[in-house]
Protein backbone atom coordinates (compact mmCIF):
# COMPACT_ATOMS: atom_id res chain seq x y z
CA UNK A 1 0.00 0.00 0.00
CA UNK A 2 2.09 2.96 -1.14
CA UNK A 3 1.38 6.44 0.21
CA UNK A 4 2.03 9.68 -1.68
CA UNK A 5 2.55 12.93 0.19
CA UNK A 6 1.69 16.46 -0.90
CA UNK A 7 1.00 19.69 0.97
CA UNK A 8 -1.20 19.02 4.03
CA UNK A 9 -2.44 15.73 2.66
CA UNK A 10 -1.38 12.17 2.04
CA UNK A 11 -2.72 9.63 -0.43
CA UNK A 12 -2.99 5.93 0.32
CA UNK A 13 -3.42 3.51 -2.58
CA UNK A 14 -5.56 0.50 -1.72
CA UNK A 15 -5.67 -2.68 -3.76
CA UNK A 16 -9.35 -3.77 -3.99
CA UNK A 17 -8.27 -7.37 -4.45
CA UNK A 18 -6.82 -7.35 -0.95
CA UNK A 19 -9.26 -5.05 0.84
CA UNK A 20 -13.00 -4.88 0.29
CA UNK A 21 -14.81 -1.62 -0.32
CA UNK A 22 -16.65 -2.11 2.98
CA UNK A 23 -13.32 -2.19 4.81
CA UNK A 24 -12.30 1.06 3.09
CA UNK A 25 -15.61 2.67 4.12
CA UNK A 26 -15.17 1.42 7.69
CA UNK A 27 -11.63 2.76 8.02
CA UNK A 28 -12.61 6.05 6.37
CA UNK A 29 -15.55 6.42 8.73
CA UNK A 30 -13.26 5.93 11.73
CA UNK A 31 -11.06 8.79 10.50
CA UNK A 32 -13.81 11.29 9.70
CA UNK A 33 -13.22 13.24 12.91
CA UNK A 34 -9.46 13.49 12.34
CA UNK A 35 -9.17 14.16 8.61
CA UNK A 36 -11.02 15.08 5.45
CA UNK A 37 -11.25 11.95 3.36
CA UNK A 38 -11.83 11.64 -0.34
CA UNK A 39 -12.04 8.43 -2.35
CA UNK A 40 -11.19 8.00 -6.01
CA UNK A 41 -10.25 5.25 -8.41
CA UNK A 42 -7.38 5.13 -10.90
CA UNK A 43 -7.20 3.38 -14.25
CA UNK A 44 -5.87 0.20 -12.57
CA UNK A 45 -9.10 0.12 -10.51
CA UNK A 46 -7.11 0.82 -7.35
CA UNK A 47 -8.82 2.90 -4.67
CA UNK A 48 -7.08 6.18 -3.89
CA UNK A 49 -7.78 7.42 -0.37
CA UNK A 50 -6.78 11.03 0.21
CA UNK A 51 -6.38 12.03 3.85
CA UNK A 52 -6.33 15.79 4.30
CA UNK A 53 -5.45 17.17 7.70
CA UNK A 54 -8.02 19.14 9.68
CA UNK A 55 -5.44 20.64 12.01
CA UNK A 56 -1.87 21.53 11.11
CA UNK A 57 0.30 18.43 11.20
CA UNK A 58 3.98 17.88 10.53
CA UNK A 59 5.11 15.49 7.79
CA UNK A 60 5.88 12.86 10.39
CA UNK A 61 2.41 13.16 11.89
CA UNK A 62 0.90 12.80 8.43
CA UNK A 63 2.90 9.62 7.93
CA UNK A 64 1.68 8.35 11.28
CA UNK A 65 -1.91 9.09 10.31
CA UNK A 66 -1.50 7.20 7.03
CA UNK A 67 -0.04 4.27 8.93
CA UNK A 68 -2.93 4.30 11.39
CA UNK A 69 -5.36 4.40 8.49
CA UNK A 70 -3.73 1.34 6.97
CA UNK A 71 -3.95 -0.43 10.32
CA UNK A 72 -7.64 0.49 10.57
CA UNK A 73 -8.14 -0.86 7.07
CA UNK A 74 -6.62 -4.17 8.06
CA UNK A 75 -8.68 -4.25 11.25
CA UNK A 76 -11.98 -3.59 9.44
CA UNK A 77 -11.10 -6.10 6.76
CA UNK A 78 -10.54 -8.81 9.38
CA UNK A 79 -13.70 -7.79 11.24
CA UNK A 80 -15.74 -8.14 8.05
CA UNK A 81 -14.23 -11.53 7.37
CA UNK A 82 -15.03 -12.78 10.89
CA UNK A 83 -18.53 -11.35 10.63
CA UNK A 84 -19.12 -13.26 7.38
CA UNK A 85 -17.77 -16.50 8.85
CA UNK A 86 -19.86 -16.24 12.03
CA UNK A 87 -23.07 -15.20 10.31
CA UNK A 88 -24.80 -18.59 10.59
CA UNK A 89 -23.89 -18.97 14.26
CA UNK A 90 -25.14 -15.43 15.02
CA UNK A 91 -28.43 -16.11 13.25
CA UNK A 92 -28.81 -19.38 15.16
CA UNK A 93 -28.22 -17.68 18.52
CA UNK A 94 -30.70 -14.89 17.79
CA UNK A 95 -33.24 -17.45 16.55
CA UNK A 96 -32.89 -19.48 19.76
CA UNK A 97 -33.26 -16.35 21.88
CA UNK A 98 -36.45 -15.36 20.06
CA UNK A 99 -37.92 -18.85 20.43
CA UNK A 100 -37.20 -18.64 24.17
CA UNK A 101 -39.31 -15.50 24.42
CA UNK A 102 -42.41 -17.15 22.90
CA UNK A 103 -44.96 -18.55 25.46
CA UNK A 104 -44.82 -22.31 25.97
CA UNK A 105 -47.80 -24.68 25.60
CA UNK A 106 -48.02 -25.38 29.35
CA UNK A 107 -48.60 -21.74 30.15
CA UNK A 108 -51.44 -21.59 27.63
CA UNK A 109 -53.11 -24.59 29.30
CA UNK A 110 -52.88 -22.91 32.71
CA UNK A 111 -54.61 -19.79 31.44
CA UNK A 112 -57.40 -21.94 29.93
CA UNK A 113 -57.93 -23.57 33.33
CA UNK A 114 -58.15 -20.17 34.97
CA UNK A 115 -60.85 -19.08 32.51
CA UNK A 116 -62.82 -22.29 33.18
CA UNK A 117 -62.62 -21.66 36.95
CA UNK A 118 -63.85 -18.15 36.47
CA UNK A 119 -66.82 -19.40 34.40
CA UNK A 120 -67.83 -21.77 37.18
CA UNK A 121 -68.57 -18.90 39.56
CA UNK A 122 -70.73 -20.58 42.26
CA UNK A 123 -70.96 -17.59 44.58
CA UNK A 124 -71.92 -15.22 41.80
CA UNK A 125 -69.04 -12.85 42.43
CA UNK A 126 -68.38 -12.32 38.76
CA UNK A 127 -72.00 -11.31 38.02
CA UNK A 128 -72.32 -7.52 37.57
CA UNK A 129 -74.39 -5.56 40.11
CA UNK A 130 -76.84 -4.34 37.44
CA UNK A 131 -77.76 -7.88 36.45
CA UNK A 132 -78.30 -8.96 40.04
CA UNK A 133 -80.40 -5.92 40.82
CA UNK A 134 -82.39 -6.24 37.62
CA UNK A 135 -83.39 -9.81 38.54
CA UNK A 136 -84.67 -8.76 41.99
CA UNK A 137 -86.70 -5.83 40.69
CA UNK A 138 -88.24 -8.06 38.01
CA UNK A 139 -89.27 -10.63 40.62
CA UNK A 140 -90.73 -7.87 42.83
CA UNK A 141 -92.73 -6.38 39.99
CA UNK A 142 -94.01 -9.81 38.91
CA UNK A 143 -95.25 -10.52 42.49
CA UNK A 144 -97.10 -7.24 42.63
CA UNK B 1 -16.31 24.69 -6.94
CA UNK B 2 -16.71 21.33 -8.57
CA UNK B 3 -16.52 17.96 -6.79
CA UNK B 4 -16.30 14.68 -8.71
CA UNK B 5 -17.43 11.48 -7.00
CA UNK B 6 -16.58 8.16 -8.61
CA UNK B 7 -19.71 6.12 -9.30
CA UNK B 8 -18.16 2.87 -8.06
CA UNK B 9 -17.27 4.40 -4.70
CA UNK B 10 -20.02 6.88 -3.89
CA UNK B 11 -23.72 5.92 -4.00
CA UNK B 12 -26.03 8.46 -5.59
CA UNK B 13 -28.42 8.51 -2.61
CA UNK B 14 -25.67 9.65 -0.23
CA UNK B 15 -24.72 12.50 -2.57
CA UNK B 16 -28.33 13.60 -2.98
CA UNK B 17 -28.94 13.55 0.76
CA UNK B 18 -25.79 15.61 1.34
CA UNK B 19 -26.89 18.13 -1.28
CA UNK B 20 -30.18 18.48 0.54
CA UNK B 21 -28.38 18.94 3.87
CA UNK B 22 -26.09 21.64 2.42
CA UNK B 23 -28.89 23.51 0.69
CA UNK B 24 -28.77 26.37 3.19
CA UNK B 25 -25.00 26.83 2.77
CA UNK B 26 -24.66 26.82 -1.01
CA UNK B 27 -26.40 26.22 -4.30
CA UNK B 28 -25.56 22.73 -5.51
CA UNK B 29 -26.06 21.60 -9.11
CA UNK B 30 -25.82 17.89 -9.84
CA UNK B 31 -24.66 16.32 -13.11
CA UNK B 32 -23.10 13.12 -14.42
CA UNK B 33 -19.96 12.86 -16.49
CA UNK B 34 -18.68 9.43 -17.52
CA UNK B 35 -17.78 7.42 -14.42
CA UNK B 36 -18.35 10.40 -12.12
CA UNK B 37 -21.18 12.19 -10.34
CA UNK B 38 -20.41 15.90 -10.36
CA UNK B 39 -21.60 18.46 -7.84
CA UNK B 40 -21.06 22.10 -8.68
CA UNK B 41 -21.27 24.43 -5.70
CA UNK B 42 -21.95 28.12 -6.14
CA UNK B 43 -23.17 30.95 -3.89
CA UNK B 44 -21.29 29.47 -0.99
CA UNK B 45 -21.86 30.99 2.42
CA UNK B 46 -18.78 33.08 3.28
CA UNK B 47 -18.28 31.56 6.73
CA UNK B 48 -17.77 28.06 5.34
CA UNK B 49 -16.07 28.86 2.04
CA UNK B 50 -12.74 27.32 3.01
CA UNK B 51 -14.00 24.02 4.33
CA UNK B 52 -17.26 23.36 2.56
CA UNK B 53 -15.87 21.03 -0.14
CA UNK B 54 -13.98 18.86 2.33
CA UNK B 55 -16.88 18.82 4.77
CA UNK B 56 -19.24 17.91 1.95
CA UNK B 57 -17.07 14.90 1.03
CA UNK B 58 -16.87 13.77 4.66
CA UNK B 59 -20.64 14.11 5.02
CA UNK B 60 -21.21 11.88 1.97
CA UNK B 61 -18.88 9.26 3.44
CA UNK B 62 -20.64 9.36 6.78
CA UNK B 63 -23.97 8.70 5.03
CA UNK B 64 -22.53 5.73 3.13
CA UNK B 65 -21.64 4.02 6.39
CA UNK B 66 -25.15 4.56 7.76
Amino acid sequence: MPAKKSVNQIRVVVNPKLYSLEAVYGAAYAFLDRAYIFLDQNSKKEILVTLKQKEELSKKELDVMAGEFQNALLSYSLRNEISKNNRKIREYIVGRALIGVLPENEEIDESKEEIQEWKGDDLGIAVPWEKKFAKKTRTKTSRE
Amino acid sequence: MNIRFHKDLYPLKAIQKTMAAYRHLSTCVFSEKGRYYCVNMTRIHKDVERVIVDEFCNYVLSLIKE
